[in-house]
């Protein structure tokens, strides 16, 4: 066994020098002794595609906005570039970052869709063609979207039942809207509501328990 | 249908223990709030009989069969089919066991040459029901691979509780919502002195180990010879060793630094106090705290201030005074009702105010004892546990006592005083470590020159 004569220790294994002061050791070492497998140092590359992502928009925002003031600094068009860009990266970044769950990614898309919507519609003036016409069939397709992946993935239907639910309660959430009289074309909200009534009532019917606990387990104070 | 059907029963759930709540929330870096119990045998592992072994004990804690998942308000445990997975040891010590969105056990048992280790995130378990886990698995290991020594039916493995018991909460168990309006703890709080509320502790400064890997270093003493130099200076075991390890801290004060006090927090298992068989977390902390430029710096003077503080916070009480204080804070309507996203930067800022009044953690986890008929095969146990900076983690079995030291830093000047002073004091250590450190690399580049350090700063010297 080595051992370092400063620090009155034994040390295990083989070692180069002393784990607690670096000096010399002396002695012989048995690396057989040795209870660490001797391991590649990990690296961890976290979030490197995120970073890429933020740089080339990044990128592309101070671009466009110098060329804008060199050249054209009359008219602000890179605004608009700007502001979508940054819609883009939210939505790769969510994207990226919920990879690992598509059900959840497809939710997460479909709200932060709608924030963007509604804050592009706002901003051009609030035409209403976000509320009356984008939200509905967002909210359908999303559904279809939702149908597809439970049939192709064959997950237990509880995997993705909080999903289905946070799709039904938008769907007939945005009834309210009609008698506000923020929505003014009222057929799509219509029948973005039927079809969501229907499921919900037959998810209800055929996984009413399912569900009940589900939303138990995720609104636990 | 009968697959589904089997999979929906599967699907029971838990709430995390009080304990446990706020530690998912500060997960970070280093502080994986992962721990590790391994065993080493006297014999290389069969890794067909470690698969059979835990497969086989994990049938007795069927809670630890589960992930962890987000909810609004809290994250939760769901119960899940998994099948723990046993590999040879394939990375560093306490490294992370949950990641969002990841379906993984929140343990893993893994094994390298004659030794068995035990994972846990600290939310499943604490190191109590850790430790019983694992005892379960390395007593069914060794009934597998020496199955004549393990016929007789008295010398099965002892067990408390029944499986619902190890699954329940002792802080539900033993919350009580009027417990502060009783007079005397109003009392009690008068006739003591009134405590200054430590604002700041002192904390060892360094550069962080490369890629946020823990650095361990342990050393493996006897517990007779400990004892013996325990009673020399009128003590007990653990109050010695915080006391040398209060004294290997203050060797790397800076005198600025001087006047801020020394803070060990001691977990203490609540189930001493509280009988409960439960494995899920249930400790209380307390704080030893020592003040370098009031007091003096000789061992039997600290080991005198450890021991008061002792005698005076490590009742029954004081216990339940802490316990109550940590269940109200968890049952405030606002603290319930408020979102995870919100709630997580809320926990992680508390942990590092909290973190500010600790400069250690002092951890033992005791005696490990195993059947008679197991004994013969077992070299001894070990313990570490993820930390911020650094912690030392401690257990013992039969004579072989392991003192882990974890740490976030490079440099291992704390652990090279405690073990001088034990040094000093006649007790030789065997010191193991991970390599992931300079002196390892050296080793691989077959360059076993100490010099570059000293050559930088004599560079840096001549350039000023």
């Amino acid at each position: 066994m080595q051992y370092c004569k400063k620090c009155g220790i034994q040390v295990v294994g083989a070692k180069s020098c002393c784990p607690l002061c670096q000096r010399e050791l002396r002695g012989e070492g048995d690396a057989v002794q040795d209870i660490y497998p001797n391991l590649p140092t990990p690296k961890y590359s976290r979030n490197v595609l995120i970073r890429f992502v933020t740089l080339i928009a990044v990128i592309i925002c101070v671009a466009c906005v110098t060329i804008n003031y060199l050249a054209t600094p009359r008219i602000w068009w890179s605004v608009f570039v700007c502001a979508g860009t940054l819609c883009a990266w939210l939505a790769i970044t969510v994207g990226i970052s919920k990879r690992r769950n598509i059900m959840k990614l497809v939710s997460y898309q479909f709200i932060l869709l709608t924030l963007l919507v509604l804050v592009w519609d706002l901003a051009m003036g609030f035409r209403g063609w976000s509320v009356n016409y984008v939200f509905p069939w967002l909210c359908l397709a999303v559904m279809g979207l939702q149908y597809i992946i439970a049939k192709t993935t064959k997950k237990p239907s509880y995997e993705y039942l909080i999903y289905l639910l946070i799709a039904n309660a938008y769907g007939i959430v945005l009834l309210v809207l009609i008698p506000l009289h923020i929505t003014t074309v009222v057929y799509p909200t219509a029948i973005c509501a039927a079809t969501n009534v229907i499921i919900l009532t037959a998810l209800l019917l055929f996984r009413g328990k399912s569900m009940k606990e589900e939303l138990s387990r995720k609104f636990h104070l | 249908m009968g697959e589904s059907h089997n999979k929906r029963m599967n699907r029971r759930w838990s709430r995390l223990d009080n304990t446990a709540k706020i530690f998912p929330s500060t997960v970070d870096k280093t502080d994986t709030r992962v721990f590790r119990i391994s065993c080493e045998l006297k014999e290389k592992i069969d890794p067909d009989l470690l698969q059979q072994a835990v497969d086989r004990a994990v049938k007795g804690f069927p809670n630890f069969l589960c992930i962890m998942k987000k909810g609004m308000f809290w994250y939760y445990l769901e119960q899940c089919n998994l099948e723990p997975l046993v590999r040879e040891e394939y990375k560093e010590v306490c490294a992370p066991l949950y990641e969002q969105d990841r379906k993984t056990l929140l343990f893993e048992v893994t094994y390298f040459r004659n030794k068995i280790n035990l994972e846990m995130f600290h939310v499943i378990a604490d190191g109590t029901g850790g430790v019983q886990f694992f005892r379960s698995i390395v007593y069914d290991y060794l009934s597998l691979a020496h199955p004549e020594q393990f016929q007789e039916e008295q010398k099965l493995l002892d067990l408390e509780g029944s499986v619902t018991e190890r699954a329940s909460d002792g802080f539900e168990q033993y919350y009580d919502k009027s417990y502060k309006k009783k007079e005397e703890s109003a009392k009690s709080d008068e006739t003591e002195a009134p405590q200054k509320p430590l604002k700041k502790a002192y904390r060892f400064h360094g550069t962080r180990t490369e890629d946020d890997v823990l650095r361990i270093i342990d050393g493996i003493v006897s517990v007779q010879e400990v004892k013996e130099v325990a009673k020399r200076y009128h003590t007990n075991l653990t109050v010695f060793l915080i006391a040398v390890y209060i004294q290997a801290l203050h060797q790397t004060m800076r005198i600025r630094e001087m006047q801020l006090p020394v803070a060990v927090s001691i977990p203490v298992n609540l189930r001493q106090f509280f009988p409960s068989d439960t494995t899920k977390n249930f400790f209380g902390m307390m704080s030893v705290v020592y003040n370098f430029s009031e007091s003096s710096a000789e061992l039997p003077d600290i080991i005198q201030a450890v021991e008061e503080t002792f005698q005076r916070e490590l009742t029954k009480e004081k216990m339940r005074e802490r316990m109550n204080k940590m269940m109200k804070l968890e049952n405030i309507l606002v603290v319930r009702v408020a979102p995870l996203f919100l709630k997580n930067p809320v926990l992680r800022y508390a942990r590092k105010i909290s973190n500010r009044k600790e400069s250690t953690v002092f951890s033992n986890v005791g005696r490990i004892d195993m059947p008679e008929n197991c004994v013969p095969y077992i070299q001894g146990f070990d313990v570490y546990m993820s930390t911020w900076n650094v912690q030392l983690t401690l257990c013992s079995f039969g004579d072989r006592m392991q003192l882990g030291f974890t740490s976030a830093y490079e440099s291992a000047d704390i652990q090279k005083n405690f073990f001088r002073i034990l040094s000093s004091e006649g007790i030789t250590a065997q010191v193991r470590c991970n390599g992931f450190f300079q002196e390892e690399a050296d080793v691989v580049e077959k360059q076993v020159e100490d010099a570059p350090k000293p050559k930088r700063k004599r560079t840096r010297v001549k350039e000023v």
